[in-house]
């Protein structure tokens, strides 16, 4: 092999190329190299022998073994997958969980009893704007501005002075109690006659019903405590439907009954 | 070469396709072995076993065409091989015994294959006579197919380096042919 061979800088020579094509196999090049080392460049190309191929098998079973899903290839690193009704269910989980806590506030707020109202600053405030903001309005203002038949029932006042003798821990609504007491007031021509005026209006039935009252001589017991007050059956007077609800809300007798 | 059709053959691989592997299985494992046979010839088999494990792992990333294919493949073998190199030299082991390679007729044309085979292993143990940068240049270049500059770029050479190995092996293969040329193994004279 002649040291022409050797490669240069710049533009290949014809014994380079030749050199090139006998190396990538192919044909047109030049005898460059001698018989015997051509023909173990071509020994070198020659077919594949059995044993070159015989590890298809095993080839075949790792492409099948990286390749397959779930596979090594494909395995990743666990990650948080976004989950489209993740949000979905959370936010109803969590209005579900908002409504109960609502539910049950509300009814420990409607069903408290006189001790919030005797105690207001130890109430919480839940319970007094469930109760106070519905309750006081007719109260105070029948209190402040004169009787208001229509919007209380004279029976329905009885029965709530009646209640601030029943349950002592109403004492300290005393703007209620005012508020009952200036409108019976009224209503019976005066202060001293507002037993008998609730006599009358209570008729017979609460009559020795009452045991603290049975002794005196006129007050009357304010009846049963099934006897819901604010019940529409029993007193469907002028109040119109909103007022056994009051009733039943801020009345001392039945928050009292609840109470209990 | 598998030719124009190696675009679909390989997407089909890469699509999960186990016989469209195996083409481009058939068509590379042997130049792969001969390549790994004259530069590690005592763990060629595992290199190369090796070899496929890490292109199948790679395969779904890999684009190119043919030609930047067989450079990946035999870019991974020789850093396989490396690291086989590395491994054994931090770890000597003796082989406690040789298994002579069995010789089993496979296709009718047995004869010629036998020759073929001889003659191959004859060239393959002269070519790994030569030195390693060289055989490299040698194999890359007449088994691999590959063009002067993916050998340079899998060597870290120039190409005019590996123009220069390329002669200067040719050149050392005369040499150690002689003018009678090579006598096989098994008798037969190149």
């Amino acid at each position: 092999m002649p040291d022409s061979l050797l490669p240069i800088q710049g533009p290949a020579s014809q014994r380079e190329r030749d050199l090139d094509a006998l190396l990538s196999g192919e044909a047109g090049y030049h005898v460059v190299v001698s018989a015997p080392v051509a023909a173990v460049i071509a020994a070198l190309r020659a077919v594949p022998a059995p044993d070159e191929l015989d590890g298809e098998a095993a080839a075949r079973a790792t492409f099948r073994l990286l390749m397959a899903p779930g596979g090594p290839r494909h395995a990743r690193p666990r990650r948080l997958v976004p989950w489209p009704g993740r949000w979905q269910v959370m936010a109803a989980a969590c209005g579900a969980a908002a409504a109960a806590i609502v539910c049950v506030l509300a009814l420990a707020g409607a069903f408290s009893g006189p001790s919030g109202q005797g105690q207001p600053g130890k109430r919480p405030s839940l319970q007094a704007s469930a109760s106070s903001q519905r309750a006081t309005p007719s109260l105070l203002g029948s209190a402040t501005a004169g009787p208001t038949p229509s919007a209380v029932s004279p029976e329905q006042l009885c029965h709530q002075y009646m209640n601030f003798f029943t349950h002592p821990e109403s004492y300290g609504n005393w703007t209620a109690e005012k508020g009952v007491v200036q409108q019976l007031s009224k209503l019976a021509g005066g202060h001293m006659r507002i037993n008998g005026y609730c006599d009358g209006q209570s008729g017979a039935r609460t009559h020795g019903h009452h045991p603290d009252f049975q002794g005196g001589a006129v007050v009357p017991g304010p009846g049963d405590p099934q006897d819901h007050p604010g019940d529409p059956q029993d007193h469907g007077g002028p109040g119109g439907p909103d007022t056994p609800r009051l009733g039943r809300q801020a009345g001392p007798f039945s928050a009292g009954q609840t109470g209990r | 070469m598998v030719g124009d059709d190696f675009a679909r053959v390989l997407a089909d691989a890469q699509g999960g396709s186990e016989d469209q592997f195996a083409v481009l299985w058939r068509d590379a494992n042997p130049a792969l072995l001969r390549y790994l046979r004259v530069l590690a010839p005592e763990c060629a088999d595992d290199v190369a076993a090796e070899t496929w494990v890490h292109v199948v792992r790679g395969l779904a990333r890999f684009t190119g065409d043919e030609a930047a294919w067989r450079a990946w493949l035999f870019t991974t073998a020789r850093r396989r091989l490396l690291d086989q190199a590395r491994l054994r030299r931090r770890h000597p082991a003796e082989p406690l015994d040789e298994i002579a390679p069995a010789e089993v007729p496979r296709t009718p044309d047995t004869a010629q294959i036998v020759l073929d085979n001889l003659a191959t292993d004859a060239a393959m143990a002269l070519v790994a006579q030569l030195p390693p940068l060289q055989a490299h240049v040698i194999m890359l270049r007449v088994v691999a197919g590959l063009d002067t500059d993916a050998v340079a770029g899998i060597l870290g050479k120039t190409p005019g380096n590996v123009r220069v190995m390329a002669h200067r092996g040719l050149k050392k293969l005369e040499t150690l042919l002689g003018p009678a040329g090579v006598a096989s193994r098994a008798g037969v004279t190149l």
